[in-house]
């Protein structure tokens, strides 16, 4: 009998769609049926009053079954517990008052009504999802509420539990297991919490990985249910895998620094990766962060039709990837009907364009340009000034163009340029020096790549002839 | 005359009106209105084609289609070793092997398990190279790469991906369809399924093999499965023709092509108004490719008008099928906009039953024959800039025994290893891949995979994660339920991706 109740507490989201559909309709229908249009709804106004505070009711049933579990902040399921509670009573209240003829009264009934299904909404809203659910991007889920791993400068001197294991909780345990949310009545927050333990007891076996639940969840088979994290979230990389066997391994508490607990070189090898500033997670992006508005399908039609390649960079963006590579000449007129999607352009592939200087002039206006090849194109010392406004630009090729140091000169304040590619163009060997120093970040590739020659390269090993 | 013709066609038409009963109108309606009806609330469920981009456009199925999130890598270039290299011999140092040389191998290594030729009690066999570690990320690559052993850095290598097959055919199936049956797609047809072709002058899935020899699964290792037949890999060769047949036949000319081709076509489309089958379509623009490509290709798959430094760089042999030759025209497609480019090199096999299929002999001159190609590769597809948006993918279909092999109980006349399922090396280089990274471990002696271990699923997940997929809503409807390439399993291994 226990678990059949407690088996209905998992409805609780579910059932608090009733009273929120009833209630609000009641209330729209006790507006509209002032009107004498709509003076026919009156008579329903009761019955669904009556339907929203009963399911209301039954809302606060399964509410109060699974609070019971534990798993959510106390104090905002203190209000929500409340704030609902009130809601019912009121409900009912509305349905009594129906019946009677003071209008006003009816009226401001409603209104209550109408605020408290708001606020009770709103608090459920915040223990489902976390706290700020409305304004967090579905993208940024884990990462906003941790907090940042800070740079360690020196691995040696970084307290173990604080400096490396905690950051890693905070990233990849914290939506369910901390101040916001305690699911299976576990907080990982904090080192009184882990402690603790959880619902079935303690999860933390100083000295022995292998017997803490704590890290026996996180390294059973990803396909079984208790795997940690869940299917879907984040998960810990190996190197963090690592690091926490070790810390629960070697005693390392939650005070110690790195150089008072023992550690073999494998260890060491992967601590050492810690040290430094956190690993940007986001990648320098290839698609700028802004959105767009859609380009003109007609204009996409008619560089398809000219066999251009425009496709969107990814589902639900409005930004394009342009390839001219099955062109086999290139020329004025391809590169004019692009000025219609200059906007939406971000990847940009001319290998082997011929445009005449006013035609590369058009590429000023490429702001969103993130990537452009334009190797062995006519692109050369004079055009490759139309560059220099496309402040996204990362990634520019110039295999097999004229362009010199002369031209690229003119690039030298590009702040995101870091992908440069200059085989076979006139920049000398000796002046790479020179355009590492404009462009510290980037990566310059010159090209012009040999192998040796290896004897064994064309020779075949010939087992020795066996005598009979 | 004319009175009796008539009363013929009012015959025709009372005969053919008294086929149409009331009871038939009742019929046709219930089967009709209830398949309607179900019609709807299945369309309803919205399973076709369940999150894919493109869906299957009949009319121009290789149109170019956005991923569902901005692509790392534009291009794949897989290099598949079929037979399967030995992973003790090239990536995975374990001098503690060395030390076993020679002796009996353990119970414990036997029990419970099934090797394909291994029979009785096997011996240990130590690693027939030399090692050494090589570049910044001190990665142990043996002496049987010289050339490769200096990019070392460009790449991540899997050391211990796994596969539950341990025949060369089911294998192969499983590493590039995902499963070890005949049937299903292939990565490449998957991945232009997808995208589709940047180049509408060729196709988007081209493959090139070598040695001698197809690999054990045959076709099926390119095939399209039951995904539309244009997305199968189009079977290039690097010598004579590129594509059988290609070239017009003495006496007809262009003209006269694309005279036929448009009847064909004429032909074929009354058939579709008829039929609405898709395949029709599809075959429709087939032709229409494939007398674009009668100019396109010859034109990609001719080497010989590359300058001679990028000849000596991968040391092709001109006129020849060969694995340099191959690898060079991948770069050269991927530079054109193929999507996919998969390469097979036959000979891998290294049983020691004899000496091109020894460990210490044919399988150094296979290693010999694609060093330099593939460090020829990485290093041009760097200089071109393309490594940073082309993933090279290296590998086999399963990895080696740390055991020499004994067929069915006896010695075999060369050194050689056995079929190992339990780990074996795969490295990934560009596209988004990290430079210099390694992932996954085996124990001291090679044998069992201890750490970070991978499958063919975790595999094709990160590839197409780098072309911009989510291996999980990647699907296609055929009989009843949505497919896709890892059906129920796959990760993408974040770990080496940069």
């Amino acid at each position: 009998m226990n678990t059949l109740i407690g088996s209905f507490g998992p409805f609780h989201p579910l059932l608090v769609h009733l009273p929120i559909g009833f209630l609000l309709l009641a209330i729209i229908f006790q507006w509209l049926a002032a009107i004498q249009k709509y003076a026919a709804l009156a008579p329903a106004i009761r019955v669904s009053y009556l339907l929203g505070a009963v399911s209301a009711v039954l809302s606060c049933i399964s509410g109060w079954l699974l609070s019971s579990g534990g798993e959510y902040d106390p104090q905002t399921v203190f209000f929500h517990q409340w704030f609902g509670i009130s809601l019912a009573v009121i409900a009912f209240l509305a349905y009594f008052l129906t019946a009677k003829a003071n209008g006003l009264l009816q009226r401001v009934v409603s209104l209550v009504l109408l605020v408290l299904m708001i606020i009770t909404g709103h608090l459920g809203g915040t223990l489902t999802h976390g706290e700020g659910f409305l304004t967090k991007s579905v993208l940024s889920e884990s990462g906003d509420t941790a907090r940042k791993r800070k740079a360690i400068a020196d691995i040696n001197q970084a307290i173990v539990f604080t400096d490396i294991i905690q950051p890693i909780f905070d990233e990849k345990c914290g939506s369910c297991h901390s101040a916001t949310k305690q699911k299976g009545a576990l907080r990982l927050d904090a080192a009184d919490w882990i402690l603790k333990g959880g619902k079935h007891g303690a999860v933390y076996t100083e000295g022995n990985a292998d017997s803490s639940e704590l890290y026996k969840r996180m390294v059973l088979d990803r396909l079984e249910e208790k795997h940690m994290p869940p299917k879907g979230k984040p998960q810990l990389t190996e190197q963090e895998l690592q690091v926490i066997h070790w810390w629960l391994s070697s005693r390392a508490g939650f005070s110690k620094k790195v150089n008072e607990v023992p550690r073999e070189t494998a260890i060491a090898a992967v601590l050492h990766k810690f040290e430094g500033a956190p690993d940007k997670t986001v990648h320098k992006s290839d698609v700028p962060p802004a959105e767009v508005e859609q380009a003109d399908p007609a204009a996409i039609d008619s560089l398809t039709a000219n066999g251009i390649s425009v496709t969107p960079v990814a589902m639900n963006s409005h930004y394009l990837q342009v390839s001219f590579v099955s062109l086999s000449k290139p020329d004025d007129r391809h590169m004019r009907l692009l000025k219609k999607i200059s906007k939406q352009t971000v990847w940009l592939k001319l290998p082997g364009a011929r445009f005449t200087p006013e035609v590369w002039k058009l590429l000023s206006d490429f702001r969103s340009l993130t990537r452009l090849s334009a190797e062995y194109s006519s692109l050369n010392d004079e055009s490759i000034t139309s560059l220099a406004p496309l402040r996204l630009l990362h990634y520019l090729n110039l295999v097999g163009t004229d362009v010199s140091v002369k031209g690229l000169s003119l690039l030298k304040d590009m702040p995101d340029l870091d992908h440069l590619y200059l085989g076979k163009t006139a920049v000398q060997t000796g002046q790479l020096a020179a355009l590492k120093q404009w462009f510290p970040h980037a990566v310059i590739d010159s090209g012009n790549y040999t192998l040796p020659f290896l004897a064994a390269d064309t020779q075949l090993l010939k087992a020795p002839v066996k005598k009979k | 005359m004319g009175r009796s013709s008539k009363k013929i066609q009012e015959e025709a038409v009372h005969a053919s009106l008294s086929l149409v009963t009331r009871r038939l109108f009742f019929k046709d309606c219930f089967l009709g209105m209830g398949g309607m009806a179900l019609g709807s609330l299945l369309g309803g469920c919205n399973w076709s084609g369940a999150g894919m981009a493109g869906a299957f456009n009949a009319a121009n199925p290789l149109a170019p289609h956005a991923p569902h999130f901005p692509a790392r890598a534009k291009s794949v270039i897989y290099l598949h070793m079929a037979g399967a290299p030995s992973q003790l011999e090239l990536f995975d140092f374990k001098p503690d092997l060395a030390k076993l040389d020679g002796l009996d191998c353990p119970q414990s290594l036997l029990e419970g398990k099934k090797f394909a030729f291994i029979r009785g009690v096997p011996k240990m066999m130590g690693p027939q190279a030399h090692f050494q570690q090589r570049g910044e990320s001190g990665a142990w690559v043996s002496d049987h790469l010289p050339h490769f052993a200096t990019v070392a850095d460009e790449v991540s290598f899997l050391k211990a991906v796994q596969t539950d097959q341990f025949n060369h055919g089911p294998a192969q199936l499983l590493m590039h369809t995902g499963v070890p049956r005949l049937g299903r797609p292939s990565i490449g047809a998957w991945a232009t399924y997808g995208l589709g072709s940047e180049n509408s002058n060729l196709p988007g899935f081209v493959v090139l093999t070598s040695g001698g020899k197809f690999p054990d699964a045959g076709k099926s290792v390119w095939g399209s499965g039951f995904l539309p037949s244009v997305y199968q890999g189009v079977q290039c060769r690097s010598e004579g023709d590129p594509v059988l047949f290609i070239k017009d036949p003495a006496g007809m000319d262009r003209d006269l092509r694309k005279a036929s081709i448009d009847a064909i076509n004429e032909a074929n489309r009354l058939s579709y108004d008829e039929f609405k089958d898709p395949e029709i379509l599809s075959r429709i623009s087939q032709y229409e490719m494939a007398y674009r490509m009668q100019i396109s290709v010859p034109e990609v798959m001719n080497i010989n008008d590359e300058p001679a430094y990028i000849h000596d760089m991968y040391g092709t042999q001109p006129g020849k099928a060969c694995f340099a030759n191959n690898v060079l025209l991948a770069r050269k497609l991927v530079e054109k906009g193929v999507r996919f480019v998969q390469l097979f090199d036959w000979g891998w096999d290294s049983h020691g039953t004899d000496e091109n299929l020894a460990i210490d002999y044919g399988f150094v001159n296979k290693c010999r024959s694609i060093d330099k190609p593939v460090t020829a590769l990485l290093l041009d597809l760097k200089q071109r800039g393309l490594l940073d948006e082309t993933l090279v993918v290296w590998g086999g279909e399963f990895g080696r025994t740390p055991m020499q092999e004994n067929r069915d109980g006896k010695q075999n006349p060369f050194k050689g290893r056995d079929h190992h399922t339990e780990a074996f090396t795969i490295w990934m280089a560009g596209g988004g891949v990290k430079r210099g990274t390694s992932f996954g471990e085996t124990d001291e002696i090679g044998y069992a995979a201890i750490s970070g271990k991978t499958s063919a699923f975790d595999i094709q997940a990160t590839i197409l994660n780098q072309l911009g997929f989510d291996h999980e809503k990647l699907t296609y409807q055929f009989q009843g339920r949505p497919f896709r390439l890892t059906d129920v399993n796959g990760r993408v291994i974040d770990e080496i991706i940069a």
